[in-house]
């Protein structure tokens, strides 16, 4: 599978915060729901990289950015507001986030 | 906060934007918040970017710009016509900015619960790393539009607040008002961040643009209170007109000076004083402007150094009419005797005018001066512009401790009072009238001292002509009564003398 293909995502956080970890947790059940294999997480501490927040221009935290595939956009809060999100990834509201094929999911 | 018990006064940092630290009688309160409101077009942007130029070029102090609104790179272009190279002061680590400008075509959507503080450890970063004793927040009606959860951006604007108090920055944050005269800034902003408000306005006043800035709270200590003006110039950025603010603390001097005719020195009791400001009234071509030139004449005759603002000729037409009167301003000037400066009145708005007129006076170190009319530039502004003005010149002069001459043209040719008069005559110490005399068929010129300040002076009217070698005061005018109002009545000889008699002893 090459690069192109997979959905990259940036989540930024500031220290270790109980809302960053809840971003993380709930993260993963996007991640499941979108094929574990096919996404990329990389989690940066804005205290560590105050630049690379500085090139995202990022003010909340926690902020996930779909880096890839483009257009880039940014999800803000821990992504506790699982209904706005199913919506917005396109997850049936009845869909065990386990099972499925996402292909179909228009992401934007 | 503000139960802290606090045994020093507040200390205030200069901010060097020029006639700030007059009305605020030191700077912005010091490792403190201040908020700068006003609407749209107030100038906010720039002073907020100002507090941090100003030092940089005057203290060296670092600074740092958090941008919500436009992209630094707009600001970096917007501030070169301000002469500022933010680039340059980017590469010296004297500026930095944390960009949170919205990133077009980059949606973003909430989904949970979220705070600020990205935003937080971007502005300590940036802080820290080139040791900022100044920040700028532009602007904080911004943030809100960016989330639609306004109550987090409220707390986390507040805790922003104690952080930036905790990093012992001065800090400048703008925010929006929708209104001139109203609330003090859209989403309440001024209750939660900041202990110190400044309103910039920008008001339509009869057809003119009037800006103004007011301090509205300092708290735990001093400031001038009410509005001040202010203008926004190409090379200089903010320069607020400190007017009343001004120390009333003119010395006066007993040294005299010419005023350009022997005659005129006779009825002033011995010249003009060296610091006094001398109002000359009188109708259209009645002798102001050749007074104006008698006066700079005089002057350079004892080696004086003259500067003249002309607002109602041109300076072809100036040189000509003096070259009349055998003043030849080329020569003078050819010698850095004189500067000549014509401006069409309309050609700027009132507070340039003062400005360039400070400027000109600070650059050329005149020993007098003399501006030809002040009434041509009642026009330009509001009534209340140009009383602010004719005050704040009057002032400006006095400071420098030489003689100025102003003229003011009446609105009727035979007498009467002007606008210029009336918000002029009690900040003058001199003021001399020339009247139009109509005798016997024939229009003659009266020329009285009405006021001398702190001098004997004579009483009489007395006629005067003019030829190629300027003006000659004669003799009084004995059986007129009735000039001054601009209706002479003639009285025979007889009379002139009985009522001339009835006040000798």
């Amino acid at each position: 599978m090459n690069d192109a293909e997979l959905y990259q995502f940036r989540l930024y956080i500031v220290g270790d915060t109980p809302s960053g970890q809840k971003a993380r947790d709930n993260f993963k059940k996007i991640q499941e729901y979108l094929h574990p294999d096919e996404v990329r997480l990389e989690v940066v501490d804005v205290l560590e990289h105050p630049e690379r927040a500085e090139m995202d221009r990022i003010i909340a935290v926690p902020t996930l950015v779909r880096v890839a595939p483009s257009p880039a956009f940014k999800i803000i809060g821990d992504l506790s507001d699982s209904a706005h999100l199913r919506h917005f990834f396109a997850i049936p509201d009845n869909s065990p986030t386990t099972s499925g094929n996402p292909k179909h999911a228009d992401i934007r | 906060m503000s139960n802290e018990p606090t045994k020093t006064p507040v200390e205030k940092l200069c901010t060097g934007i020029e006639g700030f630290d007059l009305i605020s009688q030191g700077g912005l309160p010091k490792g403190r918040t201040t908020l700068i409101t006003g609407t749209a077009g107030s100038a906010k942007t720039v002073f907020a970017a100002q507090f941090l130029a100003e030092g940089i070029l005057k203290s060296s102090e670092p600074g740092v710009f958090v941008t919500f609104e436009e992209h630094p790179s707009e600001i970096r272009q917007n501030l070169l016509s301000l002469d500022w190279d933010i680039q340059a002061w980017e590469e010296q680590n004297l500026w930095r900015f944390v960009d949170a400008s919205p990133q077009p075509g980059h949606e973003a959507i909430e989904a949970g619960e979220f705070d600020l503080g990205a935003l937080l450890a971007r502005i300590e970063y940036a802080v820290r790393t080139i040791g900022a004793k100044r920040i700028s927040i532009d602007s904080l009606g911004a943030v809100f539009t960016m989330f639609n959860n306004a109550s987090v951006v409220r707390s986390e604007l507040r805790r922003l607040s104690a952080a930036l108090k905790s990093m012992g920055v001065t800090t400048v944050m703008t925010a929006e008002r929708t209104q001139e005269f109203g609330e003090i800034a859209r989403f309440g902003v001024e209750e939660f961040v900041a202990d110190n408000v400044i309103i910039l306005r920008n008001v339509l006043e009869g057809e003119k643009r009037r800006r103004t800035i007011e301090i509205l709270k300092f708290r735990g200590t001093t400031h001038q209170k009410g509005e001040y003006p202010f203008t926004v110039l190409p090379d200089l950025g903010i320069v607020i007109i400190p007017l009343l603010a001004i120390e009333l603390k003119q010395r006066s001097s007993d040294m005299r000076v010419v005023s350009g005719s022997p005659e005129m020195d006779r009825m002033c009791g011995g010249g003009f004083f060296r610091d006094s400001l001398i109002l000359v009234s009188g109708a259209t071509g009645c002798g102001k402007t050749l007074m104006t030139a008698e006066f700079i004449h005089g002057g350079a005759r004892q080696g004086e150094k003259c500067l003249l603002f002309a607002y109602e000729e041109s300076r072809e037409q100036l040189l000509r009419n003096a070259n009349g009167w055998g003043i030849d301003f080329v020569a003078l000037e050819r010698n850095n005797q004189l500067r000549v400066v014509c401006a069409y009145p309309e050609s700027a708005g009132l507070e340039d005018h003062l400005i360039s007129i400070k400027r000109e006076i600070d650059s050329f170190k005149p020993d007098r001066v003399a501006v030809d009319s002040v009434s041509a530039l009642e026009r330009v502004g509001s009534n209340r512009g140009f009383r602010e003005f004719m005050i704040s010149l009057a002032s400006f002069v006095k400071h420098r401790e030489i003689p100025g001459l102003f003229t003011a043209t009446t609105a009727t040719l035979m007498g009467g009072p002007s606008v210029t008069e009336s918000h002029f005559s009690s900040i003058t110490d001199t003021i001399i009238l020339l009247r139009y005399v109509e005798m016997l068929g024939e229009m003659r010129r009266g020329v009285t001292v009405l006021k001398m300040r702190g001098s004997k002076h004579e009483k009489d009217i007395r006629e005067f002509t003019i030829d190629h070698q300027g003006m000659h005061i004669g003799k009084p005018f004995r059986n007129i009564v009735g000039i001054l109002t601009g209706k002479p009545v003639y009285l025979n000889t007889e009379n002139a003398d009985r009522i001339a008699g009835m006040f000798n002893d």
